[in-house]
């Protein structure tokens, strides 16, 4: 079990740091953290991976948005310490080094971006959502984009950005496994279609 | 030479997409909070009010100040000790302190500033200070308070033609209440500054993400009762947005500065999300009567406009602005010559207001565009027929009240949108619709979109008399200085202050033209830093200035540049400078072939420039740079209470179509077209982006944005649960298209078009829905499925 | 906007959960998903000593299709409304056991589930958030606006708690007693929740209308029925974010069992407090949660294959 700081009676409570270990973008890292430290501020300002925006702090705008052991989370909703021995991805760990994604790509030639403080949180969860449904439909996106507050680009861009990627993944899966039309990636949207791979258990 | 320069080659005009995205799409981005520009910065918690109106009984720090980690507290008492209140466009009947004294004014004003070691424990300090209020009654409605001296700030009238002829000899009078409630353009990023007060030199840095105007950057300055020199302000490469909010950031840099000052430590503050929505910025509500006198034939004879802003609880600089930046345009898109309009402004117990996307121009084409839509159903003319009936049509023009509309093509935008939107199907449509029970509305807004602001407007605050006596006020100008390095890179610095909106790109697509190589080699610095940065009192990111100013000043550096290296390039080749023309990197002299002789590179040039002066041209300054400043024509002080408010004048016409669903009063924009007249379009990627994006926050204003408060004015939208933002879904598809009629009074054409639509779009939704009601009467803002359900089961 | 401090206490077992809760009582709340718990504690509208962190509790995730010991819908028990006293089905129905740790957006993705379920689930939040909220967690929290208790109570589901001395069952209709405020002690842990499913002339279906999707509700409304020859026998209808606590509408069952979608929407309007605020009236409220119980409803007897009866009853 896992302790934190003893219980207060009375008296102001003295916070206790935990130790903890986590991958952040494939490097392990360990820390020392009270247990009320955000993941937002942990991996902001402990870690020095400032690409994880914060724009609400309260869960409604998605800036800070990463994922967890592969499935996507608000990195403000979500306490440094409960992430122990967990693989943490951030923006700064999808081109690394080396090229842009093609859905970063696809945000740059749309013009899918213009201050950048909402960019970070929707690559993550546009991501996911193209890795569990690459061919995702334009309603699924803006169901996505809902979750993620843009105030400047009116979302449009955005959206066509994320479903350019999903076509083109649609299209290649089709080219490669069927001989049908390519352009037929319907994934129509329905949540309860069988066969998708949505166990979060199961993602990482 | 500079038209002509350009027009021949040929990256301005075409959709770049931006460099500034790689950084950002690898969070890479620098923002406020990124950023540790000094060491061992201590952090501040805000302590605020939760009352809308109360006097502050007592207040106890002394619990904070013994809390674990704390550096100290800086109390309201000690902000009236150290500095003076904010200066605004007009005296304020209250003064405005960076925290509150002995009593607060709106929900979350600062009351005492708490620092600690990091943010959390700031914010346990700050959950110790004990404050004791006298709650008092708030004042919420503006209508009301123009009753109260204590609450009305300034009351002016103006007269243009004869109004009073013009509705005597009225055929018909139309006209209604149309107010526009208080809203936010709601950057992403909240306010953000870092403080360094240096006690030995009596200077105070401040880090922060700013937006201009530097107006502002002296009202601050002179609050702390420092020399300009003494207060140097910094913005971050990259900001999170700000459509005018963050202009008031300049009261944090005073009030985290003096917590500087006080506790000798520098101190740094990151707005969170609460404290933005309850006290950073609105847009200015405003409470507006209207009428218009028609003839029979449709023609628009007179306008009668009493408004009344309410900025909130303090009057916070630039305003009482919003009420005079569309001055020139109060007759919009319309040749009427008689118009009469009050102006009165007052303070209530909200949270201050400022510039925020259209600062002024939602608030004043609802009402006016309204009007235009009630003059239409009770003549039984086709709004758009209307419209078109009462266009200028011969440019340039000067409105009644001063403006210059220099160039444009009103009716062809509007035949445009009309094609574009297939208006007679969708009024065939409506027909078949409404034959079946159906709500369906068709609205209509045609808007002139100022930009370039004259500095000199705000002065109509006061008397033609009283005017005299102060310094004139006109124009608006940028700085911009170009260098080139000893390797030839090309840098380039403006202090256009950009949050997202590409001026990079665009600067460096201006300066490719001029110099002649790709936009990739131009390294852009659109942050400021007022120690090193060129500017004037105007720089910044407001009133849609970029595309002409900011451009102006880069182009004007640039040429200074490009004509030294001309000189030198004939110098080398035993040529003329007018004989070298600049292409692809190289110096070409003009009619020959690209051989050895008659060509040198810039990179050449750029080391001659450098490292051989004594090889320069007789007479030439060393080195490669300049610095050059732009001021934007026709933008002289008021004279008569007529001034032309703005330089440029661009042009918008919306056409919607809409639905409201009777069992729920959900509204359903059916289609949406916007045709637009921004001059010359400098990237069409980037002025589509523009238009999207201020359509979808004339969207939310219209819809569903808007700060509510309850009767005791506790703020009911305190966090983004209840402040609600349309997401992709609700926001429709818009469909643009663009005219461009180059613009005389701008160096390359361009009109600004950053707000247009934020300023159309709340009109033409109202009208349409208006229609679909069949309502003779304004509805109330926002537009939200309750009320328009209530409208239709009354 | 950030947390006071806590003591984290992060159990390995459930046993050993449920020691923590009995110790801690009051002064610690329950970390599961964390998306209502997080924000409100980073505005410290709530400062709990302890937070209890169950969220690596084994065998706490997992969704079980069978027999679920839950009430038919109709039933004798109040709220709902059937037709002569019919026995629809016994107390052991097929559906869902979904355990407390399983996400919204897990259950999503799951075939099979009850149809009014699977609908709410979109509505729960924003994609990131159901990735990590969870089911057990909107359902004990009892959030007025919340979407699935209104469905629990719309199938007659039941909620299994335990705690250190006893394990128990509360059904919907006992579970929700005011704004936030369920029967569960403090020292009980909510494990799993049980959704009865649709089956053979049983039909389901929610509705809701959001000013944003994701986020708080206008209203929102579940229906469930039954029907037999091709008439509604048994129904239940809920509704949400129309008074301070999720609500089961007993008149607009019986109004539908009898007069069909129209006569409950009108039963609902006449039932309901309705709940006022800045976004909509109390009066649009109770309006609009009358059109949405009448649009579950019709979709609901559809699904169950009873006709439409778009003509029953009278709009209110």
């Amino acid at each position: 079990m896992a302790e934190g700081a003893p219980m207060a009676e009375g008296a102001p409570m003295v916070e206790r740091p935990i130790s903890i270990v986590v991958e952040v973008n494939g490097l392990r890292r360990r820390e020392h953290v009270m247990p009320r430290l955000l993941l937002s501020d942990f991996l902001r300002h402990r870690l020095g991976l400032t690409g994880t925006h914060v724009g609400c702090e309260h869960g409604v705008c998605g800036a800070c948005t990463v994922r967890v052991d592969g499935i996507p989370a608000r990195a403000c909703l979500m306490f440094a310490v409960q992430t122990d021995g967990c693989a943490i991805e951030t923006v700064e760990g999808l081109a690394g080094t080396g090229e842009l994604t093609p859905l970063q790509r696809a945000l740059h030639e749309a013009h899918g971006l213009q201050c950048g403080f909402c960019t970070p949180g929707i690559l993550i969860a546009a991501g996911d959502l193209l890795e569990r449904r690459p061919g995702a439909d334009r309603a699924e996106i803006e169901a996505l984009l809902s979750g993620h507050v843009c105030r400047c680009t009116g979302y449009r861009p955005i959206v066509d950005a994320i479903e350019r990627v999903a076509r083109d993944a649609a299209g290649h899966t089709a080219r490669g496994d069927h001989a049908d039309d390519a352009d037929d990636a319907d994934a129509n949207g329905d949540p309860g279609g069988p066969g998708d791979p949505g166990d979060p258990g199961e993602a990482a | 030479m500079t038209d002509q320069a350009v027009a021949t080659r040929g990256w301005i005009g075409r959709a770049l997409p931006r460099f500034e995205d790689e950084a950002l799409l690898r969070g890479r981005g620098r923002f406020i909070d990124d950023l540790e520009p000094v060491p061992g910065a201590h952090h501040a918690a805000i302590v605020r009010s939760p009352h809308a109106h109360a006097r502050i009984r007592h207040l106890d720090v002394s619990a904070a100040e013994a809390a674990d980690g704390v550096t100290g507290v800086l109390t309201g008492a000690d902000v009236q000790a150290m500095s003076r209140p904010f200066a605004a466009a007009a005296p304020s009947p209250v003064p405005y302190y960076a925290a509150a004294v002995d009593t607060v004014r709106h929900v979350g004003e600062p009351v005492a500033v708490v620092v600690a070691r990091d943010r959390y424990l700031a914010e346990d300090a700050a959950a110790r200070v004990r404050v004791d209020y006298d709650p008092l009654a708030p004042v919420l409605d503006a209508r009301a308070a123009v009753h109260d001296s204590d609450a009305l700030v300034s009351e002016r009238s103006f007269h243009y033609g004869d109004p009073e002829a013009a509705f005597a000899h009225a055929d018909v009078i139309v006209g209604g209440r149309f107010d526009f409630p208080a809203w936010t353009g709601l950057p992403l990023e909240g306010y953000g500054v870092v403080a360094d007060w240096d006690p030995g030199a009596g200077t105070l840095t401040a880090w922060c993400n700013f937006q201009g105007p530097f107006t502002l950057h002296g009202v601050a300055a002179a609050a702390l009762g420092l020399p300009g020199t003494r207060l140097r302000v910094i913005t971050p490469e990259h900001s999170g947005g700000s459509f005018g909010i963050k202009s008031g950031v300049f009261v944090y840099v005073a009030l985290i500065g003096l917590a500087s000052r006080k506790l000798g430590v520098p101190v740094r503050w990151t707005e969170d999300r609460l404290e933005h929505l309850a006290a950073s910025q609105t847009s200015t509500g405003r409470c507006a009567e209207i009428e218009g006198a028609f003839a029979a034939d449709g023609e628009l004879l007179g306008v009668r406009i009493d408004a009344i802003d309410d900025v909130g609880a303090y009057l916070r600089a630039p305003e009482p602005a919003s009420m005079y930046r569309m001055h020139g345009a109060l007759t919009g898109a319309y040749r009427v010559r008689n118009l009469a309009l009050r102006a009165r402004v007052v303070l209530t117990n909200r949270c201050p207001s400022a510039l925020n996307r259209g600062f002024g121009g939602p608030q004043h084409y609802l009402p006016l565009e309204g009007m235009m839509a009630l003059g239409a159903r009770r003549l039984r003319i086709d709004p758009l027929r209307l419209a078109e009936l009462n266009l200028v049509r011969r440019f340039p023009y000067e409105t009644p009240s001063g403006g210059l509309y220099a160039s444009g093509d009103f009716a062809g935008c509007l035949r445009e949108a009309r094609e574009l939107s297939g208006y007679e199907a969708r009024r065939e449509e409506r027909r078949r619709a409404r034959r079946a029970g159906r709500l369906y509305g068709i609205g209509v807004a045609c808007v002139v979109e100022p930009s370039i602001s004259n500095m000199g407007y705000v002065t109509l605050v006061e008397e033609e008399a009283s005017r005299g006596n102060a310094l004139p006020k006109s124009g608006n100008a940028e700085g911009a200085t170009v260098t080139i390095n000893p390797a030839g890179g090309i840098g380039v610095r403006v202090s256009t202050t950009p949050q997202g909106q590409g001026h990079g790109t665009v600067v460096a697509q201006v300066v490719a033209d001029a110099l002649g190589v790709d936009p990739s080699q131009v390294a852009v610095r659109a942050d400021a830093d007022t120690s090193f940065s060129p500017w004037t009192v105007a720089s910044g990111n407001y009133s849609s200035r970029f595309s002409g100013v900011g451009v102006g000043a880069a182009l004007r550096a640039t040429e200074q540049v490009a004509g030294k290296l001309r000189a030198i390039a004939g110098h080398v080749l035993g040529a003329d400078a007018d004989e070298i023309e600049l292409r692809d990197g190289v110096a070409h002299l003009r009619g020959s072939g690209d051989g050895a002789e008659t060509t040198v590179s810039l990179r050449r040039l750029a080391g001659m420039a450098h490292w051989n002066p004594e090889g320069l041209p007789e007479g030439l300054e060393p080195g490669l740079a300049a610095t050059a400043y732009y001021a934007a024509p026709e933008l002289a002080p008021p004279v008569d209470d007529r001034i032309s408010a703005s330089t440029e004048n661009g042009f918008v016409v919306d056409i919607a179509v809409v639905e409201v669903d009777r069992a729920t009063g959900r509204l359903a924009v059916i289609d949406y077209v916007s045709v637009h007249d921004a001059g010359r379009l400098l990237n069409p990627l980037l002025a589509e982006g523009q238009v999207i994006g201020g359509f979808a926050h004339g969207f939310g204003a219209v819809t569903r944005e808007a700060h509510a408060h309850g009767a005791d004015g506790e703020l009911l939208t305190d966090t983004l649960k209840d402040y609600l933002c349309p997401t992709p879904a609700d926001l429709p598809a818009v469909r643009t298209a663009h005219r461009e009629t180059p613009s005389p009074l701008t160096p390359l054409g361009a009109k600004g078009l950053g707000e247009g639509t934020t300023m159309s779009v709340p009109a033409a939704i109202h009208n349409a829905v208006m229609d679909a009601l069949h309502r003779d009467a304004p509805i109330a803002l926002p537009l939200t499925p309750a009320r328009l359900w209530e409208l239709i089961d009354a | 906007m950030k947390p006071a401090p806590f003591a984290y206490l992060r159990p390995e077992t459930e046993d050993e959960a449920l020691d923590l809760l009995r110790e801690h009582g009051d002064e610690a709340r329950i970390l599961a998903g964390g998306q209502s718990l997080v924000p409100l504690m980073s505005m410290r509208r709530v400062s709990p000593a302890a937070v209890v962190d169950i969220t690596r509790l084994p065998g706490l995730a997992e969704v079980r299709d069978g027999q679920v010991a839950g009430a038919e819908v109709g039933g004798a028990e109040a709220g709902g409304a059937e037709v002569g006293g019919a026995e629809v089905g016994g107390t052991e129905v097929a559906g869902t056991e979904v355990g407390a740790l399983v996400t919204q957006y897990g259950l999503e993705q799951r075939a099979g589930i009850d149809d009014a379920l699977r609908e709410c689930l979109p509505y729960t939040g924003h994609y990131a958030t159901r990735h990590r909220g969870t089911v057990g967690g909107s359902i004990a929290y009892g959030e007025p606006r919340g979407e699935l208790p209104v469905v629990l109570l719309a199938l007659a589901g039941r909620a299994r708690v335990r705690s250190r001395d006893a394990e128990r069952e509360i059904a919907a209709d006992e579970l929700y007693v005011g704004p936030y405020a369920t029967t569960l002690r403090a020292d009980e842990l909510l494990v799993s929740t049980r959704w009865p499913a649709a089956g053979l002339g049983r039909g389901s279906a929610f509705t809701e209308l959001a000013l944003r999707q994701g986020d708080f509700t206008l209203a929102c409304a579940a229906c469930a029925v039954t029907v037999r020859d091709g008439a509604i026998v048994a129904a239940r209808v809920a509704v949400g974010a129309v008074a301070d606590r999720p609500l089961l509408v007993g008149p607009a069952a019986e109004a539908l069992v009898a007069d069909g979608p129209r006569a409950a929407a009108a039963a609902t309007r006449a039932t309901i407090p309705g709940y006022g605020d800045h976004h909509a009236s109390a009066r649009y409220r109770r309006h609009l949660a009358g059109e949405l119980v009448a649009d579950a409803a019709a979709r609901a007897i559809a699904r169950a294959g009873g006709a439409p009866m778009t003509e029953g009853g009278a709009d209110g």
